[in-house]
C-alpha cells in the first residue's frame, strides 16, 4: 500500500501536469475489454477513479497494489468452473475487496450460485451496469483509503476544483 | 413396486450381456434395474443400487463429511480407498437431468467419484420410454470409456449445437459444480477459531453447537475480523440433519435496500427447489445470511420484517451478523426490535480478541496446526516459543482473528526450525509493537522548488480553464498582470504566445 502511495507521489513530482494523480481503482475482470470500456464510460465523471482492465492473472497483481478495490467480473460460461476457487482464494487474500458480476440473461440460473460463492451482487445485463457502479462507489466510500499525502492535502485546498 | 421389479427382470435378460453400463429408473427417479457392467464401473453390487432413489443434492452434510474423512462405510462392504462411498452419494452422481422426466431424450454426463477430490465422467444417453406395465421408464446407457473432464460446456458466443442439448448439459454441469463447491465448504466447515477457555468462548461454543444441530435463526455478534462469517458458514454447511442448500450472504452495508429483491428471489428459489427436490420429504433448506444487518436503514428493515412475516422468506433459515450487541443496537435506534427478535432465536457473541488474551496461545497453536495441514510434507512447526507469545500479546489486535491469522501465517513462512521464534514475526508487525513503546513521528519530505512549480502550473491551468481561454479574465482570477500570465503559461508549456489558443 505504501509502495503504491510512494509510486503515485513520485509520479506526481516527476510528471508535471500529473501532479495530483492519486486515484482509486475499480478493477474489471473479463475476457475482452468490452466491460472495461462500459465501466469507463459510466464512471467518466469521476476523475479520481481509475478503471483497470485485467485478466485473472493481472487482476491479482492489481489488487496487490490496491487491495480495497471493487472487482467487477464479466462471467462467461467458460469461467464458471474456476471461478468459485478463484473467488475464495482472492477473497481470503484481499478481504477488503468486494466482487460484483454481470452474467448474460441466459445464465441467470448461475446467479445464486455466484452469490453463494462470494459475489456480493449480480446483474443479468450490461444495461444494469449502473447498479454495479453505484455499489462500487459505495464500497469505495466505506473503505478508508490511504492517508492523503501532503500533495493531496494541498491539492484539496486549491481553488477552482471543478476545473482541475 | 413388485410389478416394476418384474419388468426390470425382463429388461435385465435383454441387457445383461452388454459391456456398456446400463440402468433404468422409474418416474420418481428410483433405480429399478442396474446392469452388471454398471456395478463393475461403480465397484458395487448392482442389487444394492436397485430401489435407491436418485435425487439431486441428496447428500447430507454428515454424509459429505464422512465421505471426505473416509470414516463410514454405509454400504457395509469395502470400496476403493478402504471405504465405500455412501450409497446416497453414488445415487446423486447417477441422477439424470430433470428434463428427461418431461419426456425429452437427453445426453449428459454421470459422475463417479474416485477420491474426495477426483471425479471421472461417462457420457450417458437418457431415453424416456413409455411402457404399458410401467407408467414411465428412463433408460440410461453409458459409454464404455471414462473421461476426466465433464462434457464441454460451450460459451454462448460459440454456440452451434442444439439448444436443448446445450442447456441440459449446462444445467448438469452447474449442478456438479454446486455439489463440489458445497462438499468443499462442508469439508472446511469447522469451528477451530472458537478455541479458547475464556468463559465467553465456552458460551460461544455451546451456542454454536446448538445452532449447528438446529434450524433456528441465528445472530452472530462481534467486531469485524472475529470470524462471524466463517461461523455462519460452519453452522450452515456443517448441519448434519438436512441436505445442503444454498448459503446466500447479503452484505447489508453494501447492498442497502437491494437486499429486499434479492431476499424475495431467494425465497422464490427455495420454494421452487422444494418442489423439485423433496420427493422423499427431504427438504433442501437454504439460508439467508444478512451481514452487518444493523446497517440497513429503517424503511428497509420494516420491509424486510414484512417479507419475513408474510412472504416466502419466512421459510428460509435466517442468520445475521452484527457488530453491536442486540440490546445496544435497539437502544441506539439502529435496529427495530421486532426484526431483532426474529433473528435472535440463538445469539452467538464473539468477543474481541483483546478481551480474551488468555486464549491467544491456543489460537496461535490452532493457526500453526492449520498451516501445517495446508503444507503437508514440508517442514512442520510444533508450536510457538513463550517469547513469541509474549510479543504477540503486546499487540491490541484491532484486526482480530483475521490479523492474527495473517501475522502467524507470515511468521510460519519465515520459520527455519520446529519452533516459532520472535525473530520470525513479520518486521512490520514488530515495528508496530515497538512504535507503541517509542512513538516516532514520520515526516514527509518534498522538493520545494519542484513542488511550488507544480502548484503554480496547476493553478495557471485551472485559471485558464475557468476563464474559458480568456487570458485577461484568467489573469484577473490569478491576480497577476496579463504579461505575467503569458510568461507563466509559456514557462509551463500551457500557451506559447498571445496568438495561440491556450492548451489548457
Amino acid at each position: 500500500m505504501n509502495g503504491q502511495r510512494d509510486r503515485d507521489s513520485d509520479h506526481a513530482l516527476i510528471g508535471g501536469s500529473c501532479i495530483f494523480s492519486h486515484r482509486r481503482s475499480i478493477v474489471v475482470l473479463s475476457r475482452t475489454s468490452r466491460l472495461a470500456a462500459l465501466v469507463r464510460r459510466a464512471t467518466g465523471d469521476r476523475r479520481d477513479l481509475r478503471v483497470v482492465d485485467t485478466r485473472p492473472a493481472t487482476c491479482h497483481r492489481e489488487l496487490g497494489g490496491a487491495p480495497a478495490s471493487p472487482v467487477i467480473i464479466d462471467v462467461v460460461t467458460l469461467m464458471m468452473d474456476a471461478l468459485p476457487d478463484w473467488l475464495a482464494a482472492v477473497g481470503e487474500e484481499f478481504p477488503a475487496t468486494c466482487f460484483l458480476a454481470v452474467v448474460s440473461p441466459r445464465r441467470r440460473h448461475n446467479v445464486f450460485f455466484l452469490r453463494e460463492a462470494g459475489v456480493a451482487h449480480v446483474v443479468e445485463s450490461f444495461r444494469r451496469l449502473d447498479v454495479l457502479i453505484r455499489l462500487a462507489y459505495r464500497h469505495l466510500e466505506r473503505t478508508p483509503g490511504p492517508e492523503p499525502a501532503l500533495v493531496e492535502r494541498i491539492e484539496a485546498s486549491l481553488p477552482w476544483q471543478r476545473f482541475a | 413396486m413388485a410389478r416394476q421389479r418384474i419388468t426390470a427382470t425382463e429388461l435385465a435378460r435383454l441387457l445383461a450381456d452388454t459391456d456398456r453400463p446400463i440402468y433404468a429408473l422409474d418416474r420418481q427417479g428410483t433405480i429399478i434395474y442396474a446392469s452388471p457392467a454398471l456395478g463393475q464401473w461403480l465397484d458395487i453390487q448392482p442389487a444394492n443400487l436397485v430401489g435407491g432413489q436418485c435425487v439431486y443434492r441428496s447428500l447430507t452434510a454428515e454424509q459429505v463429511l464422512s465421505e471426505v474423512r473416509g470414516e463410514d462405510n454405509l454400504l457395509g462392504d469395502d470400496g476403493p480407498h478402504g471405504g465405500a462411498r455412501p450409497l446416497a452419494a453414488m445415487l446423486a452422481d447417477l441422477t439424470p437431468p430433470p428434463e428427461v422426466f418431461t419426456g425429452r431424450p437427453v445426453t449428459a454426463d454421470v459422475v463417479r467419484q474416485i477420491t474426495p477430490t477426483r471425479f471421472v465422467y461417462r457420457t450417458a444417453t437418457f431415453t424416456p420410454v413409455p411402457l404399458r406395465e410401467v407408467p414411465f421408464l428412463v433408460l440410461a446407457v453409458l459409454d464404455q470409456t471414462d473421461h476426466d473432464e465433464p462434457l464441454p460446456v460451450r460459451d454462448e458466443s460459440y454456440s452451434d449445437g442444439p439448444t436443448g442439448w446445450q442447456e441440459t448439459n449446462e444445467a448438469v454441469h452447474l449442478h456438479n459444480l454446486i455439489r463440489q463447491f458445497r462438499q468443499t465448504q462442508a469439508a472446511r466447515a469447522g469451528a477451530d477459531w472458537l478455541v479458547g477457555e475464556s468463559p465467553a468462548m465456552r458460551l460461544a461454543r455451546q451456542r454454536f453447537s446448538l445452532a449447528a444441530r438446529s434450524s433456528e435463526n441465528v445472530l452472530i455478534a462481534g467486531p469485524e475480523g472475529v470470524g462471524r462469517r466463517r461461523t455462519a458458514e460452519a453452522i450452515h454447511y456443517g448441519r448434519p440433519q438436512a441436505p445442503l442448500g444454498a448459503l446466500i450472504p447479503l452484505d447489508c452495508r453494501l447492498l442497502g435496500p437491494e437486499v429486499i429483491p434479492i431476499a424475495m428471489a431467494a425465497g422464490k428459489m427455495d420454494e421452487d427447489d422444494d418442489g423439485h427436490r423433496s420427493p422423499r420429504g427431504q427438504r433442501t433448506r437454504s439460508t439467508l445470511l444478512f451481514r452487518d444487518i444493523e446497517q440497513l436503514d429503517l424503511p428497509t428493515q420494516i420491509r424486510l420484517l414484512t417479507l419475513i412475516e408474510e412472504g416466502p422468506v419466512g421459510n428460509l433459515r435466517l442468520m445475521a451478523t452484527t457488530e453491536q450487541p442486540t440490546d445496544a443496537a435497539i437502544d441506539s435506534g439502529e435496529w427495530i426490535e421486532p426484526l431483532a427478535v426474529r433473528f435472535s432465536t440463538l445469539v452467538i457473541d464473539l468477543p474481541p480478541l483483546c478481551q480474551r488474551m488468555e486464549d491467544l496461545p491456543a489460537l496461535v497453536q490452532m493457526v500453526i496446526e492449520s498451516t501445517n495441514r495446508s503444507v503437508p510434507g514440508e517442514e512442520q512447526l510444533v508450536g510457538a516459543a513463550t517469547e513469541t507469545l509474549d510479543r504477540l500479546a503486546e499487540h491490541d489486535w484491532p484486526g482480530e482473528i483475521r490479523e492474527l491469522l495473517d501475522v502467524v501465517t507470515r511468521a510460519f513462512q519465515q520459520a527455519d526450525g520446529p519452533i516459532l521464534l520472535p525473530e520470525h514475526l513479520p518486521t512490520d508487525f514488530l515495528t508496530i509493537i515497538d512504535a507503541k513503546l517509542r512513538p516516532i513521528e514520520q515526516e514527509e519530505s518534498i522538493q520545494l522548488d519542484e513542488f511550488l512549480r507544480s502548484i503554480e502550473q496547476e493553478l495557471v491551468a485551472r485559471a485558464l480553464r475557468a476563464a474559458d481561454g480568456n487570458k485577461a479574465k484568467a489573469a484577473r482570477l490569478l491576480g497577476v498582470s496579463r504579461p505575467r500570465l503569458y510568461r507563466l503559461a509559456q514557462q509551463h508549456g500551457l500557451a506559447a504566445s498571445d496568438e495561440e489558443e491556450p492548451l489548457a
